[in-house]
């Protein structure tokens, strides 16, 4: 098996306003399931067609954003030299001991440069639903609301992300799938450990530890228009789309939950393998790297995050 | 009993289709300086204030109304709410202190009008940092 290491994104926790809404949003609209809830109140999302006990965990708080990423790594003992190669890059590893989270074992995380929390585990329990494994129909419970199949990915926005740059591809083993590289400097990096176009992103940004967009995907550029069709009927925010991203080729939609933590479902985007080299895009060109059809950025592209 | 259900809620359904089932309630927001929207007491006012910019009622406005999550977490659409009263929903404390809240400074896309409003546009929080630390964009 040739992918060893940190396999993909494995959870994200957000922070929301509102969680009976919050719960609404993403179980009846985006289209998880609930798996449970923690003791503490916060609830575990996963989409049917996700293995792992979960991928999507909500948090009530009294500011919007993000909590932490947790990326699984293939085996435990992964967790041990990713803690030695972490602290030996000079940030403290502290440790999160097993069921901190239902169905998830021992985890280790730190906080990167851009003021972002990492966490890496190996072990999570299976929860239903999940993927049929024997003579596997394409779905065991039907698919609802937008569809989503999995949590993708992440765009968070921080300062010093050329140190995130640096920490991501000589410790963690990813791969710079694309960039864009400003007159002033490195504004945006995709970062991938897998075959994926991106599992993580970063965007300059002068406040530490904020929050763009948690992204799920979908099977197809039709269902990207069935969620658009949702987010009408429903009366859901939108911030941009249906359209394409030049960067990763995905066909978007940008959206808010109702804490207003941006959203994105997608689908398509290439296939990323280790020896390609860097797509790179400049300041005359990053409007289409982020819209393809607009060709410009939004005025919300920059400025709202939480 | 299912057969009156499904005429009830034809009935509804007709009463919405023209304005009846709900009696709503429409106020004036004023933007100071910039203009006015009328707005429902189910509706945002950002929201109502982003439909009045579309028809070009904002005429005192030379610029596009600051406008982010519309759900309370960003904090782009930071006012001062003048004069009038007015329900909310949550918004994020990072935007909105306590004490903000107590003064009538709120999220716009937050609020709902229990009566007429005068507001004033206030900058947010995060671009006032960004401009006391002069960043790259």
């Amino acid at each position: 098996m040739a992918h060893t290491g940190i396999l993909r994104p494995g959870f994200i926790q957000l922070r929301v306003l509102d969680m009976p809404a919050a719960i609404e949003h993403y179980t009846k609209r985006i289209g998880l399931h609930q798996v449970t809830e923690g003791r503490d109140g916060r609830v575990y999302l996963k989409s049917a067609d996700e293995f792992d006990h979960h991928s999507f965990v909500l948090r009530r708080a009294e500011s919007a954003g993000v909590d932490l990423m947790a990326f699984k790594v293939r085996e435990d003992i992964d967790l041990d030299m990713f803690e030695k190669r972490v602290t030996e890059y000079g940030y403290a590893v502290d440790h999160v001991p097993p069921g901190e989270q239902p169905g998830i074992g021992r985890r280790i995380g730190w906080t990167l440069a851009s003021g972002h929390r990492i966490e890496l585990f190996h072990h999570a329990d299976f929860s239903e639903p999940m993927p049929l494994i024997h003579n596997p129909d394409v779905w065991s419970v039907e698919p609802h609301g937008m569809r989503a199949r999995r949590f993708d990915h992440a765009l968070l926005y921080g300062p010093n992300i050329e140190e995130n740059l640096d920490f991501f591809e000589k410790v963690l083993d990813f791969k710079c799938a694309e960039r864009v590289d400003m007159e002033n400097g490195l504004l945006a990096i995709w970062l991938t450990a897998g075959m994926k176009a991106h599992d993580i992103a970063f965007v300059n940004h002068p406040e530490p530890g904020k929050f763009h967009h948690a992204a799920f995907e979908l099977e197809s550029w039709n269902d990207v228009g069935h969620a658009a069709d949702i987010m009408t009927r429903f009366d859901i925010s939108i911030d941009i789309g249906p359209t394409r991203h030049g960067i990763t080729r995905g066909q978007t939609i940008y959206f808010f939950d109702p804490s207003g933590n941006r959203n994105e479902v997608f689908s398509g985007g290439y296939t990323y393998y280790p020896d390609n080299p860097t797509r790179t895009w400049d300041e005359a060109h990053v409007g289409k790297g982020i819209f393809y059809y607009e060709r410009e950025l939004n005025d919300a592209f920059l400025s709202v995050v939480t | 009993m299912k057969e009156s259900g499904a005429q009830a809620n034809a009935v509804d359904r007709h009463a919405d289709a023209i304005g009846l089932a709900h009696a709503v309630s429409r106020y004036t927001v004023t933007l100071e300086g910039h203009g006015f929207a009328p707005c429902g007491d189910a509706e945002r006012v950002l929201e109502a204030l982003e439909r009045a910019q579309g028809f070009g009622r904002l005429k005192g406005m030379n610029f596009r109304l600051p406008k982010g999550c519309r759900r309370g977490g960003c904090g782009v659409c930071r006012v001062r709410v003048l004069e009038g009263d007015y329900r909310q929903a949550p918004m994020s404390r990072s935007h909105i202190s306590e004490a903000d809240e107590a003064e009538g400074v709120v999220l716009c896309c937050s609020i709902y009008p229990l009566t007429d409003l005068l507001l004033r546009l206030e900058s947010p929080k995060s671009l006032r940092a960004k401009n006391a630390q002069s960043t790259r964009f």
